[in-house]
């Protein structure tokens, strides 16, 4: 669903408790629904189905009436949308002096 | 009743003029006592930083519902004009857009820390708004001063060509200039001295990216000082790329550094409000009264009061002003919280052809300077081009929006990882900050209606943009255009009447939006004559011999350099008189005191 794969996000040290938030959130029954989602989606299947992709993306649940809020440090500090232009969120990583002068590197998505 | 405690010097603010007077009169063993309204603040503000949903200029510090900070947040567009929430009230028919901090430290924790000196020619008069008493020659030296207590990074031979700054033979600055982003290259490459057109101007104008001074650290400049060379306070700048609002590092400046250079005769309290001046019938002020507070304390608090031989308003622009209409203070002119002047920036937003890997590094490095100075200012107002290098960050708001776009056009999976790759790392920005004229309209009043915590009136802002401005931003898109086309980069700025674009408007038919650079100055601006200006040229009152108002509220115009180095030099030079104007006075108690001796 996010384009990364398991390695990738077991690799970020947020799998766990992103589950966990999402469990807490979601409840196991909306959960169970979207494992076993078939095309075309419902929508609250598909809601859901961007709530996680967002807090994957940016640490950020927000869903429904909730007021938005960052889930923890880790979790923004792992998100996705910095790794996919091979950048890190402000305030999380010193990247060193002068390191802002190269060309960007950035790790292509697994096809 | 306790007598109140008695000073040299009672400094209100412990912000960055603040902190860099109490500095200096301290070392000259003046006994100083500084107010601060805000708490301590220093606590794990990287901490909230990272947990803040918003990344706005306060989202590094603790909510202090007591003293509250305005926010950018405060603001919403809409196609009936703006809305203003929060502490500041708004009457103008556009808004005034710029935050600025109540903690210790002031606004100069959140500052991005770019150090442009102002140009001569911006000491000039071009016609519009006031006329400067003093000039580049007069601060110069304090310039120098400035840049030795910040720790200013800059390339002196790249300020003396590119920006046609002079400076003394043999002035190197006290750290060498901060490497480029890979994003300033790519500009460059294209950019340097190619011609655009202003539609103002007769000719064309050259283009060329020029490095901006810098206060953070880099690697210091061994022929600084005739030689001795220059020891920055602080590690060198990592590229975390969050100066604004918080450097995990430390290697950007705070006015809390020159805080940990106060000698012992510096004593800091804060969450000290001050909310009175107080004066005998001769006109001079006898010292102030303050709210002590506990924070969470729901507005309860103690009123303690001091007595001073100087008192030095150091609150920032809206809170000076604010504190002299409250105490009554300093308005023989009339012109005390009138003139209120910001750096509107137009910005402008799109795409470069490959991926430049924003958000890497400070939040700009360089510039283009071609559009300050010439006879272009005096139908339009000039403005500086900042090279932005965090993406859409200040123009849209972090990447979390294109994520937000795109799973509600239901991308998912690879194609939204690449999709956002493709996007995210080519975001670019160009940050136009105008000049804007000192005009009496733009004025900061007191609301008796709604007061604060502890009861005081709180701010009331009136704020508009002039033509003259408007122009300045007019000629600002076109010259963008232009620079996007020499780029090949997708532009994709659009204006729109929208709750993220309170500063929407239109001119001449065309939509336009800006956004506070929080430059916020000149509400009590100096001058040559007490018929029309607050302070004299030491930034003292000149109802009140010794009350001194100092930063950016001073400034009769600000031309298109970030503030604040100025102000810091304003500061240091007046700090000079202040001690000046103490030891004569010192002089004249002792002689009176001998003469009075029974003999
Ligand atoms: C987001 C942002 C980015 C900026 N970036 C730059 C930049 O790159 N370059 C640049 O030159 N400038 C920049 N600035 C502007 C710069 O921060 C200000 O010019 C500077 O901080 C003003 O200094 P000051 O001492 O006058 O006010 P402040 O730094 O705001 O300090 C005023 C202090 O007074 C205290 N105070 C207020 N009222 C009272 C009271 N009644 N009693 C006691 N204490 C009180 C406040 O709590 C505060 O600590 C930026 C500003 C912002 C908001
Ligand atoms: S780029 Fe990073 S290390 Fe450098 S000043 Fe900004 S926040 Fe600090």
């Amino acid at each position: 669903m996010t384009g990364f794969t398991p390695a990738e996000l077991l690799a970020t040290g947020f799998a766990e408790h992103c589950h966990a938030v999402v469990l807490e959130r979601a409840g196991a029954s909306r959960l169970g629904a979207l494992s076993a989602v078939t095309v075309p989606p419902d929508p609250d299947a598909l809601d859901l189905a961007r709530a996680i992709a967002r807090v994957w993306y940016t640490g950020v649940w927000s869903a429904g009436d909730e007021a938005p809020f960052v889930v923890s440090r880790r979790a923004y500090a792992e998100g996705l949308v910095w790794k996919t232009f091979g950048g890190a969120p402000p305030g999380t990583v010193g990247p060193g002096f002068g390191s802002w002068a190269a060309a960007p590197r950035v790790r292509a998505a697994a096809a | 009743m306790t007598t109140p405690a008695r000073y040299d010097v009672v400094v209100v603010g412990g912000g960055f003029a603040g902190s860099l007077v109490a500095r200096a009169l301290g070392d000259g063993g003046w006994r100083v006592l500084v107010l601060e309204a805000g708490t301590d603040g220093a606590e794990d503000a990287t901490h909230t930083f990272q947990t803040t949903v918003a990344k706005t200029p306060t989202s590094a510090l603790r909510a202090n519902a007591l003293v509250p900070s305005p926010d950018v947040l405060d603001l919403a567009g809409g196609p009936g004009g703006y809305t203003a929430t929060g502490y500041l009230r708004q009457t103008g028919p556009l808004p005034y857009s710029s935050p600025y901090l109540r903690v210790n430290g002031g606004s100069g924790t959140a500052w991005t820390g770019l150090v442009p000196r102002m140009h001569p020619d911006d000491f000039g008069y071009h016609g519009v708004g006031r006329r400067w008493p003093l000039g580049y020659d007069d601060l110069e030296p304090y310039y120098r001063a400035a840049e030795r207590e910040i720790g200013v990074a800059a390339d002196v031979d790249e300020q003396r060509e590119g920006v046609g700054l002079p400076f003394p033979d043999g002035y190197v600055f006290p750290m060498h200039g901060l490497p480029r982003t890979y994003l300033d290259d790519v500009l460059a490459e294209a950019l340097d001295d190619r011609e655009v057109s202003d539609p103002y101007l007769g000719g064309p104008t050259s283009l060329r990216v020029v490095g901006t001074p810098q206060a953070r650290n880099a690697p210091p400049n061994r022929a600084y000082d005739g030689g001795r060379g220059f020891r920055p306070a602080g590690h060198r700048c990592a590229g975390y790329a969050s100066c604004m609002p918080v450097c995990p590092e430390g290697a950007k400046y705070t006015p809390r550094r020159t805080q940990a250079r106060w000698p012992s005769t510096v004593t800091l309290r804060t969450r000290a409000v001050v909310h009175r001046v107080a004066r005998d019938e001769h006109g001079r002020v006898t010292g102030v009264a303050f709210r002590s507070y506990e924070p969470g304390s729901a507005g309860r608090h103690t009123v303690e009061e001091v007595t001073a031989d100087l008192v030095v308003l150091a609150a920032h622009a809206v809170e000076n002003a604010r504190l002299l209409l409250m105490s009554g203070l300093a308005d023989g002119s009339g012109q005390v919280g009138r003139n209120l002047m910001d750096h509107p920036a137009l910005l402008t937003w799109g795409l470069t052809a490959a991926p430049t890997g924003p958000y890497r590094g400070p939040g700009s490095t360089t510039g283009i300077e071609g559009f300050r100075f010439g006879p272009g200012r005096r139908v339009r107002a000039p403005f500086r081009i900042e090279i932005g290098n965090w993406g859409w960050v200040w123009a849209l708001g972090p990447p979390d929006r294109d994520v937000d776009e795109l799973l509600a056009q239901n991308v998912f999976g690879t194609d939204l990882r690449r999709r956002l790759g493709e996007r995210v790392g080519r975001q670019f920005a160009l940050q136009f900050e105008i000049e804007q004229e000192a005009d009496p309209a733009n004025r900061v009043t007191l609301d008796p209606d709604r007061r604060d915590a502890f009861g005081d009136p709180r701010p009331v802002l009136h704020y508009d943009l002039s033509d003259y401005v408007k122009r300045g931003m007019a000629a600002a898109k076109r010259v963008s255009d232009q620079i996007f086309a020499l780029l090949g980069a997708e532009d994709h700025t659009a204006y729109r009447p929208e709750p993220g674009m309170p500063g929407y408007f239109e001119f001449d038919g065309t939509p336009y939006a800006y956004r506070g650079a929080g430059h916020g100055a000149g509400t009590h601006l100096m001058g040559a004559s007490a018929a029309d200006s607050v302070v004299d040229a030491w930034q003292r009152s000149w109802d009140h011999p010794n009350l001194y108002l100092v930063g950016c509220g001073s400034m009769p115009s600000l031309g298109t350099s970030n503030p604040s180095l100025t102000m810091a030099a304003l500061a240091l030079r007046s700090a000079e008189h202040m001690d000046r104007e103490l030891r004569a006075a010192r002089r004249l108690t002792v002689t009176d005191v001998k003469e009075n001796a029974p003999s």
